[in-house]
């Protein structure tokens, strides 16, 4: 069996440069989308077969607290800039946050921030999930953020980013509109068929904070000079046609006073370029599917 | 497979201390009506060459028995490195928090500055490598907080009221321990910038104080090798960032040190250099962890 084909299933490798042309609202050359990860970390998570949640014996406190600083004082300061800098994204959500952390879920639903499921903990994997087991653990995780929200969820993240096999078929399964689970490209793709239409949204994994900060330990001066590096180069390329920036952040890191100012420095350098359309994961694969798609199979340009 | 979606239960998934948000109220106010409190805490670590942890932990000592190396390079921490702080100490005149192990006294005879009674001494645990884990008897592990207390007490003829485990490594009673041993206060969780109150055998006996490791110069500098210039420009610049936001509740900013790593000579002059900033900065206090767990007054 090619598993490439069966667990990574984008549509099939495009020559270069037959991507179909993207024109972004208002002619902008950048959809940037931010993607806060709004997470619960349990004190005593339950076993998973392939990778334990937590480094050292339980209770972890040391890390599981690190988490817990991100809800308590990081995700404030994260919600102070995005006011600021008039920013509204998508929710990367654990939906047991809704029942757990309500007040937190709570800030973005009434500032209209999409919620997008995250699974339901992140101390808890989809690693070792039968198919069906890993529907229900999904099926359980967005009605939990509906019924919180009111709204449809449109798109998932993996918990942690762990998956099975079965992973993209379930997310087809449930009838979801997007992955950001796939890290092929800077702009949106289309699946294969027999995925639902789904598209990949950019989730852009080495701008993340907590790849960035933690696991590459980059000091926030250089991750900062690398948002505007990555940010540069897609407003240029932007000018042939539309680009993704997706900025993932985890309050728990990003939050911290060392790196607070790194936010507002990327989200200021956002705001000094006037091609940009500031929106969220929902309404690029919306509008990727309906205007870029569509008009791509009705014989449209190709660049 | 996970228990049933919509059933989680409203806070977290344990009954230490509730969730409580930096934009809620609380009764903690700074002195000096400053807005961010830094509480310089200096720890001093004894690291035995032949201790074994019960699991890996930033800054141990990693290589093959005898290493004698990374051991005598950690006793900087207790000599040069620590000289070094304490000058600067001096220097600046900054209250200071040490977070002392048992076992670094032997090495600390004579170093006056620990009784001095504007720094505050809080119990560090026996040693470095000497973690706390569930796998510790009862007995096992109050005898190590009282001695610990104990020692410190005598040696530097001053009562001890906080604590904070070697690598912030707790078992599931050691908050329980502390308590009936009577500490105050506790630097061990790395989730809050103000205090808030810990639940022990159903009352709050203790105070969660910010220490955290997080932001330490053993995180940014060995566990995450940022350049020392880089780290301590990021505290600076996260330091005025929270000051030029005027509705801010006050917090405390915990920089934690290590002597063997910010007292060696090519980083001390950089963190003299940020201390010496910071303390210009308009709004910024300085205190010590006693001093900052008395502007607490948790409800009881």
């Amino acid at each position: 069996m090619n598993w490439a084909q069966e667990i990574w299933p984008p549509y099939p490798r495009p020559a270069r440069r037959t991507l179909p042309v993207i024109n972004w609202p208002n002619n902008a050359r950048v959809a940037f989308w931010v993607a806060p990860n709004i997470e619960f970390y349990e004190l005593h998570p339950p076993a998973n077969p392939v990778r334990p949640a937590w480094p050292r014996p339980l209770p972890d406190i040391l890390n599981t607290s690190w988490r817990d600083y991100g809800n308590r004082v990081g995700v404030w300061r994260c919600l102070d800039l995005f006011d600021q800098y008039d920013i509204v994204g998508s929710v990367s959500l654990n939906s047991a946050m809704c029942g757990h952390l309500p007040e937190v879920v709570g800030a973005f639903r009434d500032r209209n921030w999409e919620l997008f499921s995250h699974g339901i903990y992140n101390t808890q994997y989809l690693y070792g999930l039968s198919p069906d087991q890993e529907f229900e653990v999904l099926r359980q995780s967005c009605e939990e953020i509906e019924r919180f929200c009111g709204k449809k969820v449109r798109g998932f993240l993996s918990p942690a980013l762990t998956y099975n096999e079965s992973t993209f078929a379930t997310l087809a399964r449930l009838g979801l509109r997007y992955t950001l689970d796939l890290f092929h490209e800077d702009v949106p793709l289309p699946l294969k068929d027999g995925y639902n239409g789904m598209v990949s949204v950019p989730y852009q994994v080495e701008l993340n904070d907590f790849h960035a900060l933690v696991a590459q330990g980059m000091a926030g001066e250089l991750y900062l000079q690398r948002f505007k590096d990555h940010f540069d180069r897609l407003y240029r390329e932007g000018e042939r046609s539309g680009t993704v920036v997706g900025l993932p952040l985890h309050p728990y890191v990003i939050g911290m006073p060392q790196y607070i100012w790194v936010l507002e420095g990327i989200l200021a350098h956002v705001r000094s370029h006037r091609d940009v359309w500031v929106t969220s994961a929902a309404e690029i694969a919306d509008y990727y599917a309906t205007n870029v798609l569509k008009q791509a199979h009705s014989g449209a340009d190709h660049a | 497979m996970p228990e049933a979606a919509m059933n989680h239960p409203r806070g977290l998934d344990h009954d230490r201390f509730p969730f409580r948000t930096i934009r809620e109220q609380t009764n903690f106010q700074l002195p000096a009506s400053g807005r961010v409190a830094l509480n310089l805490i200096v720890v001093l670590q004894r690291f035995h060459i032949d201790a074994k942890p019960a699991f890996p932990f930033p800054g141990m000592i990693d290589r093959p028995y005898p290493d004698v190396g990374n051991a005598t390079q950690r006793e900087v921490g207790l000599r040069s490195g620590f000289w070094r702080i304490c000058e600067l100490i001096d220097d600046l005149n900054i209250p200071t928090t040490f977070v002392v192990e048992r076992d670094a006294l032997p090495l600390l005879k004579g170093e006056d500055i620990l009784r001095e009674a504007r720094h505050e001494i809080v119990a560090g645990g026996q040693h470095a490598a000497l973690l706390h884990t569930s796998a510790m008897t009862e007995d096992g592990e109050r005898r190590i907080i009282r001695e610990c207390r104990d020692a410190l007490t005598d040696a530097l003829s001053r009562p001890v009221i906080g604590w904070r485990s070697p690598s912030c490594a707790q078992s599931s009673s050691t908050l329980d321990f502390l308590a009936d041993e009577g500490f105050v206060y506790c630097g061990d969780f790395n989730n809050d910038d103000r205090p808030y109150a810990l639940t022990t055998r159903g009352v709050n006996r203790l105070i969660a104080m910010p220490m955290n490791h997080f932001s330490s110069d053993l995180h940014g500098i060995v566990t995450m090798k940022q350049p020392t210039q880089l780290y301590y420009d990021a505290v600076k610049k996260g330091t005025r960032w929270i000051l030029g936001r005027k509705n801010q509740a006050p917090v405390i900013l915990p920089l934690v040190i290590h002597p063997w790593i910010s007292g060696v000579p090519h980083r001390i002059d950089h963190l003299r250099n940020l201390l010496k900033e910071m303390l210009a900065f308009d709004g910024l206090t300085t205190s010590n962890s006693r001093e900052l767990a008395e502007c607490f007054k948790p409800a009881v």
